[in-house]
C-alpha cells in the first residue's frame, strides 16, 4: 500500500511538471485538441457514410455504433493522456542512452518511462470523449442497467491495462532492435484493428484479438458489455488473462533491460 | 544542372536503403492491415443489406476497390524528406541548402523521388506477392488499359501528397511544432481520398464537391481505373483539373517559402 501511495505521489509530481510545461506552449494545447477532435470526426464520418446504406453492421445499429465510438474515444483519450507520448519517446531513450537516467532512479522503469509525461491537452479530449459517450447513451433507445455500467467501468480499466502492457511490450522490443521508428509504426498499424468492433472480423481473427493480441479488450469489449451484447459470464476469463499477460510483459521488459547496452555517456 | 539533381536522386536512393527494414515493415503492415480492416468492415455491411449492390458496387467489386485504393494511397503517400524539412527549419539546418547552388524545391523533389523509387519497388513486390493469389482465387482481374491510365493519375496523386506535406512542413517558419498539422492533413486525406469508401457512395451533392477537390486523385480515381469501375475516357476530362491543382499548390508552396524565408533567422545549423 505504501508503495502504491509513493507511486501515486510521484505521478502527481509528473502531472504538475507537465502542466507547468504546457502553460508555456499554449498553441500546442489547442492544436493537439483540434487534432484529436479531427480523428474523432473522421471515425464518426466513416460510420455515417456506411449507415447511409445499411441499418446495422455486424449486429450494431447506428445507436449501438455511437456507443462503441464513444467508448473508443474515451479509451483513446486515456491512452493519449497517460501512455502514448511516453511510448513514442521510449525508442529515443534507448537510441540516445537517456534510458540510463531512468534506470538510476529508485522506481521501476516500467513506471517511470511509460508514465513520465502526462499529455495535458488530451485531458480536454478526454472530457470531450466522455461527453460524446454520455450523449450516445442518452440517445440510445434501450436503457442501460447499473450492472452493465459497473461491468463497463471494470472492463474499461482492464482495457487501459491492455493499452499499457501492449505499448510496454513494443517499447521492450525496441531495446533489442534499436531501429526506432519501425517498432512504433508496427504498433500503430496493428492497434488500428482495435478501432472497429471485433464482430466485423473473421472468427479466427477475432479469437486472436481476444487472446494473443487482445486489442478487442480495449474498446470493443467494454462497449459490448455496456450494450448488453456480452455478459460477465461470456468474458470473465479475460480478467485472469490480462493479469497473466501483464505479468509476462513486465518480465519481458525486465529481461530486455538486462540486455540494454547504454548508447552514450 | 540536371546532373546535380540526378546525383541527389542517387544519394536519396542509397540512403533510403538504410531504412529499408523500417520501410518494409511500415508499408507492408499499412497496406495489409489497412486493406484488411476496411475489407472486413465493408463485408459486414454487405452481410447486413438485402440487396446485392451499393451504388455501382457489388460485394466483390467493393472489396476489390478497397484493396486497390489502399495500395494507391500507400503508393502516393508522403515520405521522410518532406516531413524532415520542418525540423531542419527549426534547427537552422536549412542553412546548408540555402548556400548551395541549386533550387531548394528542386532538391526536395529530387530527394523525395529517390526515396520513392525504392519504396515503389518494395510495395509493388508486396502487392504482387499478396495480391495476385487473392485475385486468382477470387476470379478477379485488373484492367490493363485501366492500369495504364491510372499511372499518370498516381504520379499526380504522389505530387499532390508531396506538395500538401511540403506546405505543412513550411509552416515551421511560423510554428514551433507542425507535426499536429501533418497528422490533421493525413486524417483528411485518409477520409477524403477515397481510401476507405468510393466517392460514388456519397450523397450526390457531396460527390459534386469532391470532384472539384484534389483529394480524390490520391486513391479514388486511380483505384476505379485499376478495377475497371470507370473507363479511362470517362476520367480524361479530369486530367487538366488535377494538373491545375498541382500548379496551384506549387504556387502556394513557393509563396509560403518566400514569405517564410523573410522570417527565417538562420540560427544554428
Amino acid at each position: 500500500m505504501k508503495t502504491v501511495v509513493r507511486y501515486l505521489r510521484l505521478w502527481g509530481a509528473f502531472l504538475q511538471n507537465c502542466l507547468m510545461r504546457e502553460m508555456e506552449f499554449r498553441s500546442h494545447f489547442v492544436l493537439t485538441f483540434i487534432m484529436d477532435i479531427l480523428w474523432y470526426a473522421v471515425q464518426l464520418g466513416l460510420f455515417e457514410v456506411l449507415y447511409l446504406h445499411t441499418t446495422a453492421i455486424a449486429g450494431f445499429s447506428h445507436a449501438d455504433m455511437l456507443v462503441f465510438l464513444g467508448t473508443l474515444y474515451v479509451t483513446d483519450a486515456i491512452d493519449m493522456v497517460l501512455f502514448s507520448s511516453n511510448f513514442w519517446r521510449f525508442p529515443e531513450y534507448v537510441r540516445t542512452g537517456e534510458l540510463d537516467f531512468f534506470l538510476l532512479r529508485p522506481v521501476h522503469p516500467a513506471f517511470s518511462t511509460m508514465l513520465r509525461y502526462v499529455n495535458i491537452p488530451s485531458l480536454a479530449n478526454l472530457l470531450f470523449a466522455i461527453g460524446f459517450l454520455l450523449f450516445a447513451i442518452s440517445v440510445h433507445p434501450d436503457p442501460f442497467p447499473l450492472d452493465h455500467i459497473l461491468a463497463f467501468l471494470l472492463f474499461l480499466a482492464l482495457g487501459t491495462l491492455v493499452t499499457y502492457f501492449l505499448q510496454l511490450f513494443f517499447a521492450a522490443l525496441s531495446i533489442f532492435l534499436v531501429a526506432t521508428e519501425g517498432i512504433q509504426f508496427v504498433f500503430y498499424n496493428i492497434s488500428q484493428l482495435g478501432d472497429k468492433p471485433d464482430v466485423i472480423y473473421h472468427r479466427t481473427f477475432q479469437r486472436m484479438l481476444y487472446t494473443i493480441f487482445p486489442l478487442a479488450l480495449i474498446a470493443s469489449v467494454p462497449a459490448q458489455v455496456l450494450l448488453g451484447k456480452l455478459t460477465m459470464l461470456d468474458i470473465w476469463w479475460t480478467i485472469p488473462l490480462v493479469a497473466v499477460l501483464l505479468w509476462l510483459t513486465l518480465r519481458f521488459f525486465d529481461f530486455a533491460l538486462r540486455h540494454y547496452a547504454s548508447a552514450s555517456s | 544542372m540536371l546532373r546535380t539533381y540526378r546525383a541527389i536522386v542517387r544519394t536519396a536512393l542509397s540512403q533510403s536503403m538504410e531504412y529499408r527494414i523500417n520501410f518494409l515493415i511500415s508499408s507492408s503492415l499499412g497496406l495489409i492491415i489497412g486493406a484488411a480492416i476496411h475489407i472486413f468492415l465493408w463485408n459486414a455491411v454487405y452481410d447486413a443489406i438485402d440487396h446485392p449492390r451499393i451504388g455501382a458496387f457489388d460485394r466483390k467489386a467493393m472489396l476489390f476497390y478497397i484493396g486497390c485504393a489502399t495500395l494507391c494511397s500507400v503508393l502516393t503517400r508522403a515520405y521522410r524528406k518532406e516531413r524532415e524539412i520542418a525540423a531542419e527549419i527549426r534547427s537552422g539546418e536549412l542553412n546548408k541548402y540555402l548556400i548551395k547552388p541549386f533550387s531548394f524545391f528542386g532538391f526536395v523533389a529530387s530527394f523525395s523521388l529517390g526515396e520513392r523509387l525504392s519504396g515503389w519497388a518494395f510495395l509493388l513486390i508486396i502487392a504482387a506477392v499478396f495480391g495476385f493469389p487473392i485475385l486468382y482465387a477470387a476470379n478477379l482481374s485488373l484492367s490493363f488499359a485501366g492500369i495504364c491510365a491510372a499511372i499518370p493519375f498516381l504520379l499526380c496523386g504522389m505530387m499532390l501528397n508531396f506538395l500538401f506535406t511540403l506546405i505543412v512542413a513550411l509552416l515551421a517558419f511560423w510554428f514551433d511544432e507542425v507535426w499536429t498539422f501533418q497528422v490533421m492533413k493525413d486524417l483528411l486525406l485518409w477520409f477524403l481520398s477515397g481510401q476507405v469508401f468510393p466517392m460514388s457512395v456519397l450523397p450526390a451533392p457531396i460527390q459534386q464537391i469532391a470532384h472539384w477537390l484534389p483529394f480524390q486523385y490520391i486513391a479514388y480515381v486511380p483505384a476505379t481505373l485499376m478495377t475497371g469501375q470507370q473507363h479511362p475516357t470517362e476520367l480524361l476530362p479530369y486530367f487538366p483539373v488535377v494538373l491545375f491543382h498541382i500548379g496551384l499548390l506549387l504556387l502556394l508552396a513557393h509563396w509560403i517559402w518566400q514569405k517564410g524565408l523573410l522570417r527565417y533567422g538562420a540560427f544554428g545549423g
